[in-house]
């Protein structure tokens, strides 16, 4: 139907406003917004505020997203208008939405390398251990994988588990692993929406070299109050949101326990007492003082605690030991945002964050004899990373064509790279020992400026530059960092895209597990350890046949440099001092080719993710200055991800991934050394100083069995009196297959030595019950 | 603290198992295992072993049938002959000359031929500037004379009694000895290289005269009147970065107590094969007690 009429004039007006969820006005991020007859459009923003200018005239205005009941109204332009507008989930969907973005934006944007996942889906997929985790859920996506069994850590385009950027409300989190990774920090229940950037990154993004998790918490029910709860195997959550005064202040308060420690209480001596648990707590509220200015405030926090105390006693009452010791580690996160609307063109967002995580390590051990104190030992370990940031940024929409976001951000870090306090009593000799850096204070500011435009009805583009410079003592280091990426509509249902991204990152992770151990520390680039950097450019190919159907192929190559390894040999044992002699810088190069095919609608819905990649290092001092695979190099990453609606009562989901092994270093002879002993003596003299020595020609020389997996989930649901009970049951690893979590030599007697595998999860079946009302 | 790690470990392994599997797609082939270190003035030697594959049971290593050849400057000048234990020594008392550029091939039936290159360093210059004692231990002061370009020095100190050399450990703060950072005097301290090979390199004193202080302790030794003799060595590149390795390797062990650690390689400059072919020059200075 033509419903566009044109004018002589050439006025052009505005529309703008925000666009939420009718059910409990939660602002909708990405929401699509156009004029039907020309498509002419806009998205929401990260608050659901949209701005559309376009000439005087007629239109139906197309409002829509994911999972909701398209709205159209037919408008009059013929002045500024503000509209707020509502839309309504689809209750009567017999599908699974599985991406929060539409198939439209998916072909036409000029974004890439970007991938979401409805937070429907992930309920709908099979949970491990009974708790439903984001993270896990964005390692099914190509390009994403994860890094050991379990583990909830992220490596992406052959990047590194500290080159990822992830952000809570738009605060930097540091740590989000709970239980050394199994689980993420992140409830589910808190999440409104998140998405991952693997490359082609906006120039609002910076500071991480191969992703940005984009993570935004539910802002709180603004029409009635809600909660539910659930109850797991390992753990237990609930949450309740609702308005404090009606469509103005609302809140949503979340939080999540584990009772490991309750379960482990009947397996433990009764001399021995110790557990562990985590829990985090999230909390948002936010007021809307009038449609132009509104102000949330969000906090997360979480803390893993593992702890023990034994006691002993030697002989008789009067000689006994006791030992008490405690682990704990965790993130606080906090948000002060203003948005404000300076005009129906100009958005602000005004944000005060503070990010602190901390990792403790304790010790006690006290020595009775004659019930007389003999000794006293205590140990603590302190170290941490915190963060002051102040930030604003605009979204500025001169015209139709145009979409532009600038900012600038301060960062003012502290790190604490560990100090261990000794104190000890003896014999009546006390002594105190104290070792450790002192904290280290860096300072950051970051800019940047990025038009998201059309260039031709078919040509879209976002042309961007970033900005950094980060003080460290009296060093400065600086980056210009240009971003592009561009999308050319081929036709009504291919387009093409092609990105470029520099990206600098001025902190480093010490790890010493690459199990994401809370042991890890961050540190800051030093006057010796420079900055790692990256160039990625990227190529896709996007299809959206019909029947539901998107189907995505897209390359890429990424470089970087400065390069963070570990001299062979160097341990990092919790403690920083002396890092700098343990590393040394290297370059990487990574590329890869990702297929994915989405069914997005229908009675069954999910995709197929495949990756071919190769990642590979080079140090001057590792592997004799030779490239070797990167640790996590993965040649083939399959992921199968289903999801339907059995009936209105039952949903299934399941997940099949494949992976090749991860790449680990392997001695395969033995050979003779020349062990000239260390005060001089030497062969040929001392022929006896030959000694045998393990040996590898390469670094990361073996392949760890190839990685399998199949999960299955059924969610049952009742309509109960005063809301839905929901029984999940999930079986985790359902044919049994014993993958590699490491391997290890063993040497046999007669000096044979054989391969071992360490599996931790075999089939592992789960339950939750929750309510929602 | 202990308890503490196995809840850890009960909470990660609760359901973890171990299991036996096969080596796939894997170059278990055995290769020549080359050792040699070439000094100055001294008679030309090397050892021949064989590697053993880790999937192989114990066997002898020794390989007492290779043709060792040596060339030096591209010329062939001699070829060791097997004595015992897999030693290869020279037969006509060649003697390894500085500045010469010498190679060593080895050829054994059922192995590829494997070869190895080393230029002899000059001797290295430097003085005894002291030689004290102090309670348990001797100071001693030296200054080496430095010449432009990368150099690698290896230090030994003994005193001779009765015909025997009483080698003591040198014990000093000074940076060069701890890859040129700064000691930190703390035990626990990571920072710190124990350095039994007691190697460093000329990259704080690049062509410079550099005084070296030092400290010996000789424990529970009596020695009277004591002549201290100062060994400096001056090695090849390969020789300085395959002790590092060696010592690193011998820190840590096959596995390790350490499973977080990176493995450790050891260093070699045997094309086809393994091992090491260094070299060095001697320099010694005498001096007693003042």
């Amino acid at each position: 139907m033509a419903s566009f009429t044109l004018f002589a004039q050439t006025n052009k007006y505005t529309i703008s406003g925000y666009v939420s969820d009718a059910s409990n006005g939660e602002k909708l991020i990405n929401a699509t917004i156009y004029e039907s007859a020309k498509f002419q459009g806009t998205v929401s923003n990260s608050y659901g505020f949209y701005s559309l200018t376009l000439s005087e005239g007629e239109y139906d205005i197309v409002f829509s997203y994911v999972g909701f009941e398209t709205r159209k109204m037919k408008i009059k332009l013929d002045s500024d208008k503000k509209i707020n507008v509502s839309l309504k989930y689809k209750t009567e969907l017999e599908e699974v939405t599985i991406v929060a973005e539409s198939a439209n934006n998916r072909l036409k944007n000029s974004q890439m390398s970007k991938e979401t996942i409805s937070m429907e889906a992930i309920s709908k997929l099979p949970a491990f251990l009974g708790e439903a985790d984001v993270m896990k859920a964005l390692q099914l996506m190509p390009g994403v994988q994860s890094g050991s069994e379990g583990n909830s850590g992220i490596y992406v385009r052959g990047g590194g588990a500290d080159q990822n950027l992830i952000l809570l409300d738009g605060v930097p989190v540091y740590n989000a692993n709970h239980l050394f990774g199994f689980f993420s920090v992140f409830n589910t229940d808190a999440i409104n929406t998140f998405s991952i950037y693997k490359g082609g990154f906006p120039a609002r993004f910076g500071g991480r070299l191969s992703s940005v998790i984009d993570i935004r918490m539910k802002e709180g029910n603004e029409k009635e109050f809600k909660g539910g709860f659930q109850i797991g195997n390992i753990s237990a959550k609930a949450y309740v949101e609702g308005p404090i005064v009606k469509d103005k202040t609302a809140f949503h308060i979340s939080a999540r326990r584990t009772y490991i420690d309750a379960l482990m209480q009947p397996f433990l001596d009764e001399e021995e007492k110790g557990g562990y648990f985590f829990y985090d707590l999230n909390a948002k509220v936010n007021h809307k003082f009038s449609d132009k200015s509104r102000l949330y405030l969000s906090a997360y926090m979480g803390r893993d605690k593992a702890y023990s105390d034994y006691s002993e006693e030697n002989s008789g009452d009067d000689d006994y030991i006791k030992d008490n010791s405690s682990l704990y580690w965790g993130n606080i996160t906090t948000a002060l945002r203003w948005n404000y609307m300076f005009n129906n063109k100009l958005f602000s967002n005004t944000t005060i964050t503070y990010s602190d995580y901390t990792f403790r390590v304790g010790s006690k051990f006290w020595e009775y004899s004659n019930n007389k104190l003999n000794e006293f030992t205590e140990y603590k370990y302190n170290s941490g990373i915190n963060d002051w940031s102040a930030k604003i940024n605009f979204d500025w929409y001169p015209s139709v064509k145009h979409s532009v976001k600038f900012g600038i951000n301060y960062i003012y870090h502290t790190f604490r790279p560990g100090v261990e306090t000794l104190k000890m009593k003896e014999d009546n000799n006390d002594a105190y020992k104290k070792i450790g850096n002192k904290n280290i204070y860096t300072t950051e500011i970051n800019t940047f400026i990025e038009d998201n435009f059309s260039v031709t009805p078919f040509l879209k583009a976002n042309l961007g530059l970033h900005y950094s410079v980060f003080k460290v003592d009296d060093k400065f280091y600086s980056s210009l960092e240009p971003r592009s990426s561009l999308s050319f509509l081929v036709s009504d249902d291919f387009s093409v895209k092609a990105s470029y991204a520099r990206m600098q990152q001025y902190l480093h992770l010490l790890s010493n597990s690459n199990i994401g151990l809370p042991t890890d520390l961050w540190l800051p680039v030093t006057k010796k350890v420079k900055p790692q950097s990256s160039e990625q450019f990227a190529l896709g190919l996007f299809f959206k046949p019909k029947y539901g159907y998107n189907i995505s192929v897209e390359g890429y190559y990424k470089n970087m440099n400065n390069l963070l390894g570990y001299k062979e040999g160097a341990s990092f044992l919790g403690t920083a001092e002396g890092w700098e002699n343990k590393v040394e810088m290297g370059k990487g190069y990574s590329k890869g080719v990702e297929f994915m095919v989405q069914k997005n609608k229908g009675k069954l819905t999910g995709w197929i993710g495949y990756t071919w990649s190769k990642t590979e290092h080079k140090f001057p001092h590792v592997n004799q200055g030779e490239w070797f695979p990167a640790r996590y190099d993965r040649t083939h990453d399959i992921s199968v991800v289903l999801t339907q609606k059995l009936s209105k009562k039952v949903d299934f989901g399941a997940t099949w991934v494949y992976g090749t092994g991860n790449a680990t270093t392997l001695a395969t002879h033995d050979i003779k050394i020349l062990n000239v002993d260390y005060y001089g003596r030497s062969a040929p003299s001392y022929p006896e100083f030959h000694e045998k020595a393990s040996y590898f020609q390469d670094k990361n020389n073996y392949r760890m069995p190839a990685y399998h997996r199949l999960d299955v989930g059924f969610s049952f649901h009742k309509k109960k009196k005063h809301g839905v009970r929901t029984w999940k049951l999930s079986v985790y690893n359902v044919y049994n297959r014993k993958n590699p979590f490491f391997i290890r030599t063993e040497e046999k007697d007669s000096g044979k030595k054989v391969l071992k595998q360490i599996s931790i999860f075999p089939i592992l079946p789960s339950i939750s019950y929750s309510y929602k009302f | 603290m202990k308890n503490l790690l196995i809840i850890i470990s009960a909470v990660l392994f609760l359901t973890s198992c171990e299991k036996e599997i096969e080596y796939k797609d894997f170059d278990f082939k055995n290769f020549l295992v080359l050792n040699s270190i070439l000094q100055e003035d001294s008679l030309m030697w090397c050892s021949v072993s064989s590697s053993k594959s880790i999937i192989e049971e114990d066997k002898e290593l020794d390989i007492v049938n290779a043709k060792v050849l040596v060339y030096k400057d591209d010329n062939l000048i001699d070829e060791l002959k097997h004595r015992n234990k897999g030693r290869y020594f020279t037969e006509n008392n060649i003697k390894v000359e500085q500045g010469g550029k010498y190679k060593i091939s080895v050829s054994v039936e059922g192995f590829k031929d494997v070869e190895a290159n080393t230029e002899i360093p000059e001797k290295p210059q430097f003085n005894i500037n002291y030689f004290k004692k102090e309670k348990n231990k001797y100071n001693v002061g030296i200054t080496i004379n430095d010449k432009k370009g990368h150099n690698y020095y290896r230090l030994k100190t003994y005193i001779l009694k009765d015909g025997v050399r009483f080698y003591l450990k040198v014990k000093t703060t000074d940076p060069i000895f701890h890859d040129n950072k700064t000691y930190v005097e703390n035990e626990n301290s990571l920072n710190n290289t124990k350095n039994n090979f007691q190697i460093f390199n000329d990259d704080l004193f690049d062509g410079e005269n550099y005084e070296l202080k030092f400290s010996l302790e000789y424990g529970n030794w009596t020695f009277n009147n004591p002549t201290l003799n100062v060994e400096l060595f001056a090695i090849s590149k390969e020789l300085y970065l395959y002790y590092k390795t060696i010592e690193a390797y011998k820190e840590k062990g096959d596995n390790g107590d350490d499973p977080f650690s990176e493995p450790i390689k050891i260093f070699s400059n045997v094309k086809n094969g393994a091992g090491i072919l260094g070299c060095s020059s001697l320099s010694v200075k005498s001096t007693k007690i003042n």
